[in-house]
């Protein structure tokens, strides 16, 4: 056995050992897929998923919760943005304007506080599951689109805000350090020298994020928080798995619309996506019932003092931590398990939907060497594609309650959903990576009268697998937060510890299962990077 | 090994919208001959091999294998055609990150079952039967190593044990010496014509180093403008006729 044969060997036993460890020790049992009992609730779920209620009035009931997912999800970006630029500014290091040789050194010491804070207030903020947030401003202020918009406006502004203090640092730092050394004010010279550079910057990636926003807007209903959520809530909760298929159309279509809508808006002048961005938050805020008035009033503040509280003061009950502690390795090892199943699936789905796998080839004009291309566009091509399509349209938490009614709730369900929507996301970014292979290597292979399968093999995926890697290592991670959100609709791990300690006001409980949930998606974090640095150096 | 192929074109045509790119080939080639395809640039070498490799179908003329129509063949005939011709390129298209005994056996998957594709993923069949043919290229140690730490000319060498890695009987090899520097060059035509030698094989190289060619081949077609200016044994190929061929151009080396 040679190096190569003999390390591959190695990175698939690993793999295997590490998913077989994994789905060990959080307990997943795919078996209960075969359960008899589950097969027959879930053969009520399809029947009723295929029979969807179309009436009039549920129709535009459910049309508007539709229009009120979207305006949370633009308003709660409005919010984000402002809130993610006053983090980002003072989280970001200028060395043009703080680093003054003149300065004192209190200035110094308290300008370096300011900055480590905002560093850990945004890493905090994106941390923590929007649905979380949601949850817990659900208990605060009570039902309502309300607590949506906060959740959306403090987890994208951890997430946008990040990014933003990133760009400000890679601005060129010349212009600022000229204009502060003529005597200039630190508040002057960002807004003249660091602002213009950047702010090109900031709008197209604000943009970027409000799409997710959007989508991620349309399910935080679940937890009682407005928008289309809420109905797929209420139909499951009450079976009525007619008006379920109608709220999951809804979604399937709202996700579908969205991203047709952002794929038109890019393409239109700048100008235009801002103006629908801003004429949108106004809409939200003038339409949707959030309770500002509530949001600095006595009862309010009290829970956040009890909030922070917690956190200066979190549990020490020992047992506690430790089952915490075994939470948080179950939910790591969910995503595991998860990505893993996903990335196999998906590596499968992804030349049947590329279409130099199964129509073209790369050998154009050739004496007619593709006699099946309509078939295989019929039935491999299309089929793959719509698969792909589903699974990544309905997000992690609906996959998860439909998982609940076949396997019942708990870590199965969780981990099921997990991979079922990777596989969507993996596979249209596997089959992207694919057919954007340099196409000489494969095209001298399928010249020696390989058939489509050698030529992948040999000519497509090893100029395609480091992209796919790191795509596959970057998704573990957002699995590592989803893990944390889909307990929370009773598919196990962390999330269900979550739920419990918010749904009963235990905040040093909560406290302390949220910083551990920060260390946790801290560290996957800080190890992707450095594998994925790695893995795209050559 | 593959009995080498017998090819007739008649009138063969190809265009490319209205430009034309080849037009009025008549061409035989017997099973081993050797043949050196020289031109000026854009006179069509790159288009007759493509078309005797069926990676590319003439607009107009019948191209007979073996005495069958290419354009009747069904895509299993196609692709059996094209196992036994290999291909040597310009540009080595090797893949950068395999190792050197993965890009050989590139050459050879076309003739696997798909499951033995899937299995040579993860373990290596097939060793020493590479080793022999990179020996043959004289790169034998350089086996495992990945293909991107090679020279430009070792790249090439690989590229040549790939081409001939499943026992083609045909050698298609399009200017295979173009990005290499004169010594380098002679050395890749040495080993290709020996290659040949060694498996009765028919070899179609086209080149613009006609010199370094001459002596290896039997017959030499010289194209221009997507017509045949001429085509006489290699004996009788002299600076002169060379000289008309590339009136007007300064490629010829």
């Amino acid at each position: 056995m040679n190096e190569r044969d003999r390390r591959r060997v190695w990175v698939g036993a690993v793999v295997i050992a590490s998913v077989l460890l994994a789905s060990w020790h959080s307990g997943v049992e795919f078996g209960a897929l075969a359960d008899s009992g589950g097969w027959a609730s879930f053969g009520e779920l399809v029947s009723g998923l295929l029979a969807p209620d179309l009436s009039d009035h549920f129709v535009a009931r459910i049309g508007a919760l539709a229009v009120e997912s979207l305006l949370i999800g633009v308003l709660g970006t409005a919010l984000a943005v402002v809130l993610a630029a006053v983090l980002a500014i003072a989280a970001a290091r200028m060395p043009a304007i703080t680093d003054d040789p003149a300065a004192r050194p209190l200035a110094t010491w308290t300008a370096s506080a300011v900055r480590a804070t905002a560093r850990g207030v945004l890493a905090f903020f994106r941390s923590v599951p929007e649905i979380i947030w949601a949850f817990l401003f659900v208990r605060v202020f009570g039902l309502g689109p309300g607590p949506a918009v906060f959740a959306i406006a403090i987890t994208f502004s951890g997430i946008i805000g990040k990014l933003f203090a990133e760009l400000i640092e890679a601005a060129d730092p010349e212009p600022a350090r000229r204009m502060h050394g003529s005597g200039a004010g630190g508040v002057a010279v960002f807004v003249f020298s660091v602002l213009p550079l950047v702010r090109r910057q900031w709008v197209a990636y604000a943009l970027f994020r409000l799409e997710c926003a959007i989508r991620s807007a349309s399910i935080l209903g679940i937890v009682g928080a407005g928008g289309l959520g809420q109905e797929i809530d209420l139909s499951m909760r009450y079976f009525q798995y007619d008006k379920l298929a109608t709220a999951l159309l809804a979604v399937l279509a709202y996700v579908v619309v969205l991203e047709l809508a952002s794929i038109a808006l890019r393409r239109a002048r700048p100008a235009w996506p801002i103006s629908v961005f801003a004429a949108g938050a106004i809409a939200g805020a003038a339409v949707l019932d959030i309770p500002w008035g509530e949001l600095f009033d006595d009862a309010s503040l009290d829970q956040v003092g009890a909030f922070l509280t917690g956190f200066s003061n979190p549990t020490t009950d020992w047992a506690f931590i430790e089952n915490a502690f075994d939470l948080v390795l179950v939910t790591v090892s969910m995503a595991w398990v998860a990505t893993v199943l996903a990335a196999v699936s998906a590596l499968a789905l992804a030349p049947m939907a590329a279409i130099t796998f199964t129509i073209r080839g790369y050998l154009a004009d050739a004496p007619h060497g593709h006699g099946w291309t309509w078939w295989l566009f019929l039935l491999v091509l299309v089929p793959a594609r719509i698969c792909l399509q589903i699974t990544r349209a309905l997000p992690e938490l609906v996959w998860a309650l439909l998982f609940i009614v076949w396997v019942g709730p708990g870590i199965t369900a969780g981990v099921l959903a997990l991979a079922v929507h990777t596989i969507g996301i993996l596979g249209r970014l596997y089959s992207d990576a694919l057919e954007e292979a340099e196409p000489g290597p494969p095209r001298a292979i399928e010249a020696s009268g390989a058939g489509p399968f050698a030529r992948y093999l040999y000519g497509v995926f090893p100029q395609a697998l480091p992209r796919m890697l790191a795509f596959t290592l970057f998704r573990f991670e957002v699995n590592v937060r989803a893990a944390a959100m889909v307990g929370f609709v009773g598919a196990g791990g962390l999330g269900d510890a979550l739920h419990t300690a918010i749904s009963l006001f235990h905040m040093r409980d909560l406290a302390a299962l949220l910083a551990l949930t920060l260390v946790v998606v801290v560290a996957v974090d800080a190890l992707g990077d450095r594998i994925r640095m790695r893995l795209l150096r050559d | 090994m593959n009995s080498a192929p017998h090819f007739a074109l008649r009138d063969v045509e190809r265009r490319w919208g209205k430009r034309i790119a080849l037009v009025g080939i008549d061409l035989t080639i017997e099973p081993g001959e050797r043949i050196a395809l020289i031109g000026p640039s854009g006179s069509g070498k790159t288009t007759l091999l493509r078309l005797l490799m069926a990676a590319l179908r003439p607009t107009g003329g019948v191209i007979d294998v073996d005495g069958a129509a290419l354009a009747y063949m069904t895509p299993a005939q196609i692709r059996a055609h094209r196992r036994r011709c290999g291909l040597v390129d310009q540009d080595s298209l090797l893949i950068p990150r395999l190792s050197v005994h993965d890009n050989v056996i590139a050459g050879r998957v076309a003739s696997w079952p798909w499951w033995r594709v899937l299995a040579s993923t993860v373990w290596s069949f097939e060793r020493e039967r590479v080793r022999v043919l990179l020996a043959n290229v004289g790169l034998a140690d350089r086996q495992w190593d990945r293909a991107d730490q090679l020279s430009g000319g070792q790249q090439q060498r690989v590229s040549i044990a790939r081409a001939l890695a499943g026992d083609q009987s045909v050698l298609l090899a399009d200017e295979p010496t173009a990005a290499l520097d004169p010594n380098t060059s002679a050395e890749v035509i040495g080993l290709l014509a020996r290659e040949i030698r060694r498996r009765d094989a028919t070899l179609i190289v086209s080149t613009h180093r006609v010199s370094q060619v001459i002596g290896e081949v039997d017959r030499v077609v010289g194209l221009r403008e997507g017509r045949i200016f001429f085509d006489r044994p290699a004996s009788e190929t002299g600076d002169a006729i060379l000289d008309e061929l590339y009136e007007g151009s300064r490629e010829r080396a």
